[in-house]
């Protein structure tokens, strides 16, 4: 059993070893083992970029359990990223508090955020469901700017992170662990009895409920998860990324950035998602600087679109699930007889 | 004993009023076969008892406790069993986990597991097999089977015949006898020839109303109450 899992997943055990070894060399000579000087690789700005990828890659496996498993699209998902960043960010700097506290306290709030958005919206379908979540994230994005005390109002609010998480490296393997143990425990949530209610529901939640489950419980529970998740990326965004809580995360723009990376990787992959989040953002980093090349750059989100337009005509079920879908039919058809 | 009893049931769907006062008693044992044209509102009153539609007026008894107005995951854990038109199967998942989903305790379909191989052995070969690349037939039968899984007082089977070959047809009338002995079955059919063979009793709809109930023996030689309700002639078998 075990074997066959670790055959199932050997290229998601290749990519974390080649992502573990990668910044060994900044490690060693941190550690004193190899000379500092004779260390230029991997330069500060990939550790950087990848913790930032590995951050976000967690909020779009927490949003794939939404819309992936449960067939919940909720356009307020960054609300709970926010709640995570400004529990942590108000627990150190306003209260004084350790971050430990911090952590406890945003999962918690998101927790608690989730419930109450959860049951008041869960009854709604569809796009009046999408609607209700979008207004709750902008009473966040509200709170945020006018309780500017506690969040700082525009400027936000920056996290002192002790001396050691203000090492590159370190947030790097932090960033990297956090998104493995959050990618295997989502896994093993819908590989449970409870990811298989999760996938009734969303096919046809009416078949669900004839079968005895009481369907919005399970999608409030769904939401409950993803949220706690979410805000735990908030945490790390707070911590480790850009140690900076900002009124803007509870706007709808990440929500929809998240929602295009899930939807490029492959929604209900989880693989995909966390290839989408590496996507998005190394391309919102990257593209922005060929500005010099031609100034059609400056205008870098017009190329986003253009995948997400792309992705929906010709990757439907995005680039994992259309992998997937395309193997499986090509092995099909090899061996099926006649 | 009195199993299920509707009385006066009143639904709407929307604006449209379809269930115009239907009144029901289900024996416990046997199947009960509901019939009537298309439009009838045989459906409605089977989504009507479940709690998937709820009635504007009107009482819905299981043994003699009222499920009306309740959702349709608390009257399905009082022990009925649904299996739409539509068949219900979950198509992204396998056959077992569609049958453990039915579960609602754990173990209960390792129990159940070769009485439905006795009366479904196709299953067995699809075991691992998706939902979705089932044959429709094949579908039924898991359907059929996931309703048995927990031990459900009440089975309401919605047109199972409907779009099958007729030796599946006959099949599922062997099934419905063998299950006679496990549980009660209500059965909305249009195809007569597998309402007269598994059906004890019948209720006839009309828009909405029950206009005529009885023993199927005496609906079997009853031809013009036949050609009045259902436009069918039970000679040989309608499959």
């Amino acid at each position: 059993m075990m074997l066959k899992r670790i055959k199932a997943d050997r290229w998601i055990i290749a990519v974390l070893l080649l992502l573990l070894l990668l910044p060994l060399p900044k490690l060693l000579a941190a550690n004193g083992l190899i000379a500092a000087d004779a260390v230029n690789w991997p330069p500060i700005h990939y550790l950087k970029r990848s913790t930032d990828v590995f951050v976000w890659a967690v909020v779009a496996v927490s949003y794939d359990i939404l819309i992936g498993f449960t067939g919940i699209v909720s356009f307020g998902h960054s609300l709970f990223v926010a709640v995570g960043a400004y529990s942590v960010a108000i627990a150190v700097m306003k209260l004084g508090l350790s971050p430990v506290v911090g952590v406890l306290a945003a999962v918690i709030a998101s927790a608690l955020i989730s419930v109450v958005v959860g049951s008041l919206s869960l009854r709604l379908k569809g796009h009046y469901f999408a609607m209700i979540t979008l207004a709750f994230a902008e009473v966040g994005h509200v709170l945020a700017l006018k309780l500017s005390q506690w969040t700082g109002g525009e400027d936000g609010l920056s996290v002192r992170v002790p001396l050691w998480l203000a090492n590159r490296t370190n947030d790097y393997y932090l960033g990297l662990l956090f998104l493995a143990v959050i990618f295997f425990t989502v896994r093993r949530i819908t590989e449970s009895p409870t990811g298989r209610v999760l996938a009734a529901i969303r096919e046809n939640e009416h078949r669900a409920q004839a079968l005895g489950y009481d369907v919005t419980a399970y999608k409030v529970g769904a939401m409950t998860i993803s949220g706690v998740i979410a805000g735990l990326a908030g945490v790390a965004m707070a911590t480790i990324d850009t140690q900076f809580a900002i009124a803007s995360l509870a706007t709808s723009g990440p929500t929809i950035e998240v929602l295009l990376m899930t939807v490029v990787g492959g929604v209900g992959t989880l693989t995909g998602p966390v290839l989408g989040a590496a996507m998005i953002r190394l391309l919102s980093f990257a593209l922005p600087g060929l500005q010099d090349i031609s100034p059609l750059f400056a205008r870098w989100q017009l190329f986003l679109g253009l995948i997400y337009v792309g992705t929906v005509m010709f990757l439907p079920d995005g680039i994992v699930g259309s992998y997937r879908t395309r193997v499986k039919t090509a092995f099909q058809r090899i061996f099926t007889p006649g | 004993m009195t199993l299920l009893q509707l009385a006066g049931v009143h639904t709407y769907i929307g604006q449209f009023h379809i269930l115009q006062g239907v009144d029901m008693q289900v024996e416990q044992g046997g199947v009960t076969v509901l019939l009537g044209r298309n439009g009838a509102g045989k459906t409605t009153t089977l989504k009507s008892i479940i709690g998937l539609l709820a009635p504007a007026r009107g009482r819905v008894t299981l043994a003699g406790q009222a499920i009306n107005g309740r959702p349709a995951y608390e009257v399905a854990q009082q022990g009925i069993g649904y299996v739409p038109e539509d068949r219900g199967v979950f198509v992204d998942l396998t056959v077992a986990e569609n049958l453990l989903l039915a579960e609602r305790r754990k173990g209960q379909l390792a129990a159940r597991k070769a009485m439905l191989l006795e009366l479904f052995p196709d299953l067995g070969r699809f075991w691992h097999q998706k939902g979705g690349r089932l044959s429709g037939g094949q579908q039924q039968m898991l359907a059929v089977s996931r309703a048995l899984v927990p031990e459900n007082k009440l089975l309401l089977i919605d047109e199972p015949s409907k779009g099958l070959a007729p030796i599946v047809v006959e099949q599922l009338a062997h099934a419905f006898n063998q299950l006679k002995s496990y549980t009660t079955i209500v059965l909305v059919e249009q195809n007569f020839w597998l309402a007269s063979a598994t059906g004890d009793r019948y209720y006839i709809l009309d828009d909405g109303l029950t206009v005529h109930s009885g023993n199927m023996p005496d609906l079997i030689r009853d031809t013009e109450l036949q050609a009045r309700y259902l436009g069918v002639a039970a000679k040989g078998r309608a499959v």
